[in-house]
């Protein structure tokens, strides 16, 4: 019984927003219309049919996905380092590199913001992407996850004249898909919602990414309307709600993998 | 150690994007962030100004009242989050696997939908004529601008963290309560154990390093909080929902005061250090990370 009323109110928000968006925009709040008697649509076609709403979509895409892909294949890299080899400096790398992730981002604010600024990257991709190639997290997991691959693979394919890059690729990479799979999925949520940065550097509305540009259109309209400010923020989770129920399998077990166990 | 360097080349290779990319983004950046904490940005120049940063953020009742909002965020929030996944998770942990993934992804839907909806969702349910409103005056109780109140700006913001927060720690502890052999509960229930003896006497222990992770997790998570602060209230009104990353990032950017706003973020890492410290101390040997 409990249990109905916590999930009641747990889905409420989203409930709530899909019922306002999908009301005839007449920029009145009607708390009364918690069952709709109709459904429209019109919100969303204005949505879709904005100038640099399709390059919005490309934008938080592009960046999110440049940003996965290049940490999970860094962290992959560096992680086996950190499991399987025994190098000079190794240790103290690996340390100072879990050191940093108790920092707070907000420290590094502003000398990220003006350094990106002397680079000439503000309001470009790479000015988006390269900071958040940061992922301490990402390069622990990884070495926790390559660390329980038995020596015996490493070696067995080294005896067979592999090199590194083959074992790499024809052997950890594929034990370890499990790990990277959530690496990716974590990366993706939090480059995807890293809204202050994209606040700071974006500076056009055609580099807006999709929540960035959503959130916009709280400013930008001149007399508020409540439904299509509601199907805008419908539409900047609709990428990230599409893999959530893609890959949910994997979220609850990478969750606990990146919890405790590891 | 030459030859072995030598002989390790590849390695070192390997470790080369990551290393330049935390040389260039994150080291370089630390040591600025320190670097511009004694100077001040005055008409596109920085002028050394020593201590008066800090001294101007010590004297500042505004900068005070964010730390005293930073640690009430913290305290209503984690022992919420704490006890109510607890219990949550208790129930959830022994359904059926169906229903129990089901739950399980429901709780963790506020955190993979994008914080701008959520936050814009709550806004809209917050306001004066929302939907809150409109229920609690149905039973008879008067409502209010709650992120315009400075009375309830802060806890309103709280009540969205909670929200937000609460999936990673209900998969947690119903990984870890699932963990819990069966045998434990039934051996308990013939001795005529009650619901919450077998919480306290079974469950809990056992789910111990889970809860101090979390615990240490949950802290350094909420003091770093602000985009919630930012797209709620932007801290307002009159600072009374401001948090210490909120107000940095305010300094820095609508006041372009970028030396102030470098010795607010040193003074957080500082905070944050301590309270890894202290935690990591009194938490030694219970948690496995």
């Amino acid at each position: 019984m409990l249990i109905m009323i916590v999930t009641i109110i747990f889905l409420f928000p989203f409930y709530w927003m899909v019922v306002v968006s999908t009301q005839e925009g007449t920029g009145l709040y009607r708390a009364e219309n918690i069952l709709p008697r109709e459904i429209n649509l019109a919100n969303y076609a204005r949505l879709i049919n904005m100038r640099y709403f399709l390059r919005w979509n490309f934008n938080s895409m592009f960046t999110s996905l440049t940003t996965v892909i290049l940490t999970c294949i860094f962290c992959t890299m560096a992680g086996y380092v950190f499991a399987k080899k025994d190098i000079p400096g190794g240790n103290i790398i690996f340390w100072s590199l879990l050191i940093t992730m108790t920092i707070p981002s907000q420290t590094l604010l502003v000398p990220l913001f003006i350094l990106i600024k002397d680079l000439k990257m503000s309001n470009t991709y790479q000015g988006l992407i390269l900071p958040s190639l940061v992922r301490p997290f990402g390069v622990f997991l990884m070495k926790q996850i390559i660390s329980t691959i038995p020596n015996d693979f490493v070696d067995a394919a080294k005896i067979d004249g592999a090199s590194e890059f083959q074992i790499l690729r024809h052997v950890i990479v594929p034990l370890a898909k499990s790990g990277i799979i959530v690496l990716a999925i974590f990366t993706f949520i939090s480059a995807y919602n890293d809204y202050f940065w994209q606040l700071i550097i974006i500076s056009t509305p055609e580099m807006k990414t999709l929540p960035l540009a959503m959130a916009g259109l709280q400013e930008d309209e001149q007399c508020l309307n409540i439904n299509f400010l509601m199907a805008g923020a419908v539409m900047a989770s609709v990428p990230m709600i599409a893999i959530y129920i893609f890959l949910q399998r994997y979220f609850t077990q990478g969750i606990t993998i990146g919890g405790i166990k590891g | 150690m030459w030859s072995k360097i030598k002989k390790e080349k590849v390695s070192y290779f390997l470790l080369l994007p990551t290393f330049v990319i935390y040389t260039l983004f994150f080291i370089y950046p630390l040591i600025r962030a320190i670097f511009y904490s004694f100077y001040e940005y005055i008409g596109r120049n920085f002028v050394y100004v020593g201590l008066e940063n800090y001294i101007s953020l010590l004297q500042s009742k505004i900068f005070i009242k964010t730390i005293i909002n930073t640690c009430l965020l913290c305290i209503g929030t984690v022992p919420i989050v704490l006890i109510s996944s607890i219990l949550i998770a208790n129930y959830i942990a022994r359904k059926r696997r169906k229903i129990r993934s089901l739950l399980m992804a429901m709780f963790y839907l506020p955190g993979v939908t994008s914080i701008v909806t959520i936050c814009i969702a709550w806004k809209w349910i917050y306001h004066s004529k929302g939907i809150l409103n409109y229920v609690i005056n149905l039973a008879g109780i008067e409502g209010t601008n709650w992120l315009g109140n400075p009375k309830t700006a802060l806890v309103s913001v709280m009540a969205v963290l909670i929200y937000i927060c609460i999936g990673y720690p209900v998969i947690l502890f119903t990984a870890a309560i699932g963990n819990i052999p069966l045998s434990l509960y039934e051996v308990a229930e013939i001795e005529g154990a009650t619901y919450w003896q077998k919480l306290w006497y079974i469950t809990l222990p056992l789910i111990k390093p889970t809860t101090f992770y979390l615990v240490v997790i949950l802290t350094i998570s909420t003091f770093r909080a602000f985009i919630y602060v930012i797209l709620l209230t932007g801290g307002g009104p009159y600072y009374s929902s401001s948090v210490i990353a909120s107000y940095l990032a305010d300094v820095a950017f609508q006041y372009s005061k970028f030396g102030l706003a470098s010795a607010i973020g040193v003074i957080l890492l500082l905070i944050i250090v301590i309270l890894t410290i202290i935690q990591y101390k009194f938490f030694r040997g219970e948690v496995e990370y």
